[in-house]
């Protein structure tokens, strides 16, 4: 018997290439995100999965939320926020 | 693509993703096999990989590709996922498929699995064990097969399906679509005979002139259109070499992957150790600590060099495809009347 499959969201930031890589496990997704700021809004995405109730009035913010709602159509929410 | 595109997306410090051949044993005896896995049992160690994985992890390597031989075989195969699983490594498995049910458990209970592409020659077990069991055509190991790709699809494992085009499947090409969409595959990767191994010495037997007039003749269109039906995502760029449009098509080896063999070396790309470039392509890598340094290597640089720039003097530059390797291994060289062409 198989017992519960458990895919993961692992968010990496890269320094050489200057992109965030969004890497879903199991269902061999890896999307990219770039812009000029992609080190901050790394650090706020990271910032908002350990702190789901923050909230902010920054563009790096509002590009973060964004870049997670745009996530959360493909894994649920709790996936998202579970590591 | 040209220089300045490749230039602004090739990673600087570490390519994006590793291929590692952890063992060269097989449980099969493939006729096709480049690199005549099976017969001698070499393996990395499970300190070895250990080591080598974190420093990759530590590079940020995106993703890590285990293979063979058939990587399942390795006697710390279970050891091995675990350790990817606690460091959080994310690995694509390219295996044959003929693995016990426990262990398919066990692969799809590992939480850092991309992926996993599995060989599937045939739609029936005659034509998949021609290449894959020549000597006794056990159609076991056709349905043990089937069954993998199966429990695996079941549990919403994405899986990818490696085809070789041989003389007993390529009437058969149009019909893998649907078979595969009832399968549950995503994606089918299909390629012709690599003339290396065990693949030089039966290339006879393997080969047949129809498969290369097939896809002389809009067949790559057809098969494009019967996948988009299925819903699958077809990857037929090794064939686009014999298409007449291309000779040699670009591909990421060097460029955003590397690959690292069972004897401990690292090579830009993993069919280079069969060709005779495997000198000037190569890093040693008995020290782990050492895959830090692989990607600006002399050796990588200077592959790099050749795979943007190509020969400085060569007039026919704009229309080389830059890749000796794949010139190599199909035993041709369009530019044989140069003198200085690196592939001579």
């Amino acid at each position: 018997m198989f017992s519960e499959v458990i895919m993961m969201l692992k968010i990496l930031y890269r320094e050489d290439t200057n992109k965030i890589y969004f890497i879903i496990t199991h269902k061999n997704i890896i999307l990219e995100y770039s812009s000029k700021h992609s080190k901050q809004i790394y650090n706020q995405i990271q910032e908002i999965r350990n702190k789901p109730e923050l909230i902010k009035h920054t563009s790096n913010y509002l590009i973060a939320k964004q870049i997670i709602s745009d996530l959360c159509l493909i894994i649920s929410p709790s996936d998202f926020f579970s590591k | 693509m040209n220089r300045k595109t490749l230039e602004n997306i090739l990673p600087k410090i570490a390519p994006l993703h590793v291929n590692i051949s952890i063992t060269s044993d097989c449980d099969l005896r493939c006729l096709h096999c480049y690199g005549s896995y099976g017969i001698v049992k070499k393996k990395l160690s499970i300190n070895y990989l250990k080591k080598l994985f974190l420093y990759l992890k530590n590079q940020n390597i995106i993703y890590v590709t285990i293979s063979g031989g058939e990587p399942t075989l390795h006697p710390d195969f279970k050891n091995i996922i675990n350790y990817l699983d606690n460091i959080e490594l994310p690995y694509c498995l390219t295996t044959n498929g003929l693995f016990s049910n426990q262990l398919v458990n066990k692969i799809v209970e590992s939480k850092m699995l991309l992926s996993v592409k599995v060989s599937l020659d045939g739609i029936t077990p005659l034509s998949h064990t021609f290449i894959r069991d020549p000597k006794r055509r056990n159609k076991i190991i056709f349905l043990k097969t089937i069954n993998t790709i199966k429990d695996l699809t079941n549990k919403n494992i994405f899986v990818t399906i490696g085809t070789l085009v041989h003389s007993k499947n390529y009437n058969q090409l149009l019909k893998f679509p649907e078979y595969l969409h009832k399968l549950g595959v995503n994606k089918w990767v299909i390629g012709p005979l690599l003339q290396k191994g065990r693949g030089h010495l039966n290339k006879t037997d393997i080969e047949s002139n129809a498969i290369f007039k097939l896809f002389c003749d809009g067949f790559s269109n057809k098969l494009n259109k019967l996948c988009d039906l299925y819903n699958i995502d077809l990857d037929i760029s090794d064939f686009k070499r014999i298409d007449g449009k291309k000779y040699v098509f670009e591909c990421g080896g060097g460029i955003h992957y590397y690959h690292i063999s069972v004897d401990k070396i690292a090579y830009p790309c993993p069919l280079i150790e069969y060709t005779k470039f495997k000198p000037d392509f190569s890093v040693k890598l008995t020290d782990p600590k050492r895959v830090i340094f692989v990607w600006n290597s002399y050796q990588f640089k200077y592959w790099r060099e050749q795979q943007i720039i190509g020969c400085p003097n060569c007039k026919l530059r704009s229309k080389c495809g830059r890749c000796p390797i794949q010139l190599d291994i199909l035993n041709k060289n369009i530019y044989d009347d140069i003198d200085y062409c690196l592939v001579k």
